[in-house]
């Protein structure tokens, strides 16, 4: 009897060490080592493995080199904010370089502020006439679907804003070689495929995987003059359009598949989705372009990532 | 970084490719502002990005691999994978060597999973989250890696610490040290 409790308690010794058994076994587990010598001793050998295993992983360090590399390197990738100082005195600047992105942001909180609470105001001055109940109960489900959708097209906004903007990719130019090493194997025939959809004007001049805000993407950029367009496509973890109202859809593309789309902070932005993706089209175009090009791309992309799910 | 430097060269990489790969980690983590977001783990997101840029170049050269040898350009491939690169020879302590060769027998799932929980201190959510995979996947392969690597720990070090069970603990040769 006691030889089965003993191999039951080995069993669950990991569980144990990690503080992942529930109270009530976690409080049985440690009575039972506190009376059982071998079981006891079966816990102190995991625990000295794991000791040995640090001591051994660790024995390697990073050479000194690497630190300064690394630093040099993320002073390089600095945003422009740094240059002013460089200029006033370049002897400064390294000192500077860091707070001028915090200076940035200071003085980007009061001006947030104030333009919010203005938009508040004339928000709340033009509904003060409404007051039918039945009507401010359907504008703000209208609201609430709205917003919802447009937080789920704002997921590939950011993206597109954040990398080929921002970051500065969309002036840059991949090889096809390179996009095939950066997009991976499940995703380096989507190149080819866009890019021929998308039209003979336009150019894919990056593809690659990015992340932002928790979320990781495939994303491709095309330019075409300067148009700048991107392909945004990640995992659904949870979101999905068909969940959060269809106030905005636009209309099928021509597979029949749902085009949700709108205008967010200067852009248009169109998104569909499959199974477990969700897929966007985000550029500068006016919306009736934004959504031709993303009809003409969507049926390809939806029909290859549910190929990839399948 | 040293963590990372660790980690990477524990994957297989040399020294000199695994510099390159941690590098390479700060620059995604710069550009994707993944950090800036999960400020409050910003460590198992810069391990997520080393694991993700080591999935990334793991399939780059299976392809490469595969297309060289369908199209028969040549017999020998062009190899800057991540070679096995370390005998264990700098290490100190005489039971460095047995661990690091024992870790190395371990599969690769349990490998990252055993350096991730044991060596690196990262919770099972975290660790799901820097290999983008399940929770109970990731228990599975700590079980099975951290029995492996004890199994094969025992056998390298001429041991035989868990006498089926007993708990009698013995040296190199065979005596009881109860």
């Amino acid at each position: 009897m006691e030889e089965v409790i003993c191999e039951q308690v080995r069993g669950r010794l990991d569980v144990y060490s990690s503080s992942e058994l529930s109270a009530a076994m976690s409080d049985e587990t440690g009575s039972h080592l506190e009376h059982c010598a071998d079981c006891r001793a079966a816990m102190e050998e995991d625990a000295r493995v794991k000791h040995y295993l640090q001591r051994a992983v660790r024995v390697e360090t990073a050479p000194d080199a690497l630190r300064q590399k690394i630093q040099n390197q993320i002073r390089a990738n600095q945003p422009q904010a740094v240059a002013p100082f460089a200029q006033i005195t370049p002897s400064l600047a390294p000192i500077f370089a860091p707070l001028a992105p915090r200076r940035l942001f200071f003085a980007a909180v009061p001006l947030l502020a104030v333009v919010c609470l203005g938009a508040w105001g004339i928000y709340s001055m033009r509904h003060r006439g409404q007051s039918s109940s039945a009507i401010h109960e359907a504008a703000s489900v209208d609201r609430a679907r709205s917003a919802q959708t447009s937080e789920l097209l704002d997921i590939g906004l950011g993206d597109h804003i954040h990398c080929a903007l921002q970051s500065g990719f969309a002036d840059q130019h991949s090889s096809l070689e390179e996009m095939a090493r950066d997009l991976g194997a499940d995703y380096s025939d989507l190149v080819p495929l866009v890019k021929e959809k998308a039209g003979a004007a336009y150019e894919v001049v990056v593809a690659h995987h990015c992340i932002y805000g928790e979320r990781r993407f495939v994303h491709l950029i095309l330019r075409n003059g300067e148009t700048i367009l991107s392909l945004v496509i990640t995992r659904k973890n949870g979101d999905s359009f068909s969940n959060k109202g269809s106030s905005l859809v636009a209309s099928s593309a021509p597979g029949g598949v749902p085009l949700y789309h709108g205008q967010l902070r200067d852009f248009e932005v169109a998104g569909f989705e499959t199974n477990s993706h969700l897929a966007f089209i985000v550029s500068n175009l006016k919306a009736a372009d934004n959504l031709q090009v993303a009809s003409n791309i969507a049926p390809t992309v939806h029909a290859f990532l549910s190929k990839l799910e399948a | 970084m040293g963590d990372l430097f660790c980690t990477a060269v524990r994957l297989g990489y040399t020294r000199s490719a695994a510099e390159e790969l941690i590098q390479g980690v700060y620059l995604h983590a710069q550009k994707s502002s993944c950090c800036r977001r999960l400020t409050a783990n910003c460590r198992a997101c810069l391990f997520s990005i080393l694991f993700y840029e080591i999935k990334l170049q793991h399939r780059f050269y299976e392809i490469k691999l595969q297309h060289r040898r369908s199209s028969n350009l040549s017999g020998e491939c062009d190899r800057r994978t991540p070679e096995l690169s370390h005998n264990p020879t700098g290490s100190k302590q005489p039971r460095d060597a047995e661990m690091l060769a024992a870790f190395e027998t371990l599969p690769l799932s349990d490998r990252e999973a055993v350096l991730l929980a044991d060596v690196q201190d990262f919770s099972i959510e975290e660790i799901a989250f820097i290999l983008e995979t399940q929770e109970d996947t990731v228990r599975l392969c700590l079980s099975r890696g951290r029995k492996l690597l004890r199994e094969a720990f025992n056998r390298n070090s001429g041991t035989r610490i868990r006498n089926n069970g007993s708990g009698v603990e013995r040296d190199e040769d065979g005596r009881s040290n109860l």
